[in-house]
């Protein structure tokens, strides 16, 4: 379990450093946004090292695109 | 280093772009692409090679012609100006969504290629998380420092390249490409289909690049691009030449990674033996390359959609998204290869031709063009700053005997 402790310290750090750089009011923005994408990152790398299942984005771009390419590797694996 | 190193405001030649485009295909490509068209179009497969040299130019005449129209503006700041700003943002994600998954997969190639070549007792998790930190180190100094890093990495590359193809000069087997065209040209043609993806569909990245290049270049980038292209088009005949005539085709289409396997190959008299970890070094470079624009793009298009003044503080949080899902993003070797090679190709084609084509056709259509400046973060004019001094000058004399404030 050291490994997910690490890893919110990692995260913890990182955050505090993109909220002291970006401590301005006009900077906001970017303390906001990258504090966000930062959250989703911690949320996906834990879920990934306790093996919790996570959404995988080439399953669903293949079931999404199923459609045109087996037609085409079909076309293609004929006759290989 | 300082505060403001890696703004985005800065300017490559046209030269370092064409190199960038050169180690961009070059990475992870170069080793995996060649043994995937071989498995279809068989000894054919450098037939294939040559028929999809031209598209590596063709896609970059559309990139081009969006460039002329908006010279200074990356393609998430003319998509807005195109189709309207939501529909110009909505764009934007698609290709953010794009970058972030590319990444992810480049940096799988390179942990792929480590656990099962050169460290194959090394977690994969530790091979990602290292390299990315180089990656990240990279973006984070800008373009100019990634530019200059390409133009290094071509030279070592090209010669290690030419060392690789002449040691293997006494290896070669004319008579593994007997006999040609066996099946007709309908096969070779079935060969263009994974090279058109992968990496000829992801030349993408370019349109964020395209209005860095500076002004007394722009002259040179066709010519430089088209020079790119044709290198791009030799490098991978020859690759596909050697990997068939040195090793065969069945040993070709059955290697994860062919060109270092044939590196293995290379025997000069038992004095020269054992280079294949020279293949090694080129291609973590050219990986670390193609890996660096990659992020780089993903952050500045990023940055661009949200109205943010710097890309830089986007690239850790990104390393945070990018390492999980490396590790997750194929289940095996096996699994790699059918979706880089099946749906890749489509989903690639999707993002570098026809969303490009079909923001140039509507261009025309709607006759829009825009020669304004697109700086990113927007450059205060030098004038204002010092106007803006002199006011607070005569405001306020005495700050002039003052230290003045570094920001």
């Amino acid at each position: 379990m050291l490994a997910p402790v690490i890893l919110v310290l990692l995260a913890a750090v990182i955050g505090f450093i993109i909220w002291k750089n970006n401590g301005e009011k006009e900077r906001s923005r970017e303390r906001g946004w990258s504090l966000f994408i930062l959250v989703i990152g911690l949320w996906f790398s834990m879920a990934v090292l306790l093996r919790l299942p996570v959404p995988n984005p080439t399953d669903w771009i293949s079931n999404l695109l199923a459609p045109i390419y087996k037609p085409i590797l079909a076309w293609i694996e004929e006759g290989t | 280093m300082s505060k403001f190193a890696g703004i985005n405001n800065a300017e490559i030649t046209s030269g370092q772009i064409a190199k960038l485009l050169l180690l961009f295909a070059l990475g992870s490509a170069a080793l995996i692409l060649p043994s995937a068209v071989t498995a279809i179009a068989k000894q054919d497969g450098w037939i294939s090679m040559v028929i999809a040299g031209p598209f590596n130019y063709f896609i970059l005449i559309v990139y081009l012609a969006l460039a002329e129209r908006f010279p200074n503006l990356s393609l998430a700041q003319y998509a807005e100006k195109i189709v309207g700003k939501w529909g110009g943002k909505v764009l934007t994600l698609f290709y953010i969504l794009f970058f972030l998954l590319l990444s992810a997969l480049v940096l799988r190639n390179i942990s792929d290629f480590m656990s099962l070549s050169v460290l194959p007792l090394t977690p994969e998790w530790f091979i990602d998380s290292t390299f990315m930190l180089v990656v990240i180190y990279g973006v984070f100094l800008g373009i100019e420092t990634i530019a200059r890093t390409g133009e290094i990495l071509f030279g070592w590359g090209m010669v290690v390249i030419m060392v690789i193809i002449f040691s293997l000069f006494n290896q070669f087997d004319l008579r593994h490409f007997e006999p040609i065209l066996y099946d007709g040209i309908l096969r070779p043609l079935k060969g263009v289909y994974p090279v058109l993806g992968f990496p000829i569909g992801e030349f993408v990245f370019i349109t964020a690049i395209l209005p860095l290049v500076r002004q007394q270049d722009l002259q040179k980038l066709r010519k430089s691009l088209k020079v790119s292209a044709v290198l791009i088009a030799f490098l991978s005949v020859l690759f596909t030449v050697f990997l068939v005539g040195v090793m065969g085709v069945d040993e070709t289409s059955r290697s994860p990674f062919a060109v270092y396997d044939m590196a293995k190959n290379i025997n000069i008299e038992e004095i020269l033996v054992r280079v294949e970890i020279l293949v090694a070094m080129v291609w973590i470079g050219t990986v670390f390359m193609k890996l660096a624009l990659c992020v780089y793009v993903l952050a500045v298009l990023t940055a661009q959609m949200l109205n943010l003044s710097t890309y830089r503080t986007l690239i850790l949080p990104y390393a945070f998204i990018i390492v999980p899902l490396s590790l997750i993003a194929y289940r095996n070797v096996a699994h790699s290869r059918d979706f880089a090679m099946g749906v890749w190709t489509i989903y690639s084609l999707f993002h570098g031709f026809v969303l490009p084509f079909m923001l140039l056709v509507i261009a025309v259509i709607r006759k829009k063009k825009d020669g304004s400046e697109g700086s990113f973060p927007p450059i205060i004019p030098q004038q204002t700053a010092g106007a803006e001094q002199s006011k607070q000058a005569e405001e306020q004399p005495e700050m002039l005997d003052k230290e003045p404030v570094r920001t």
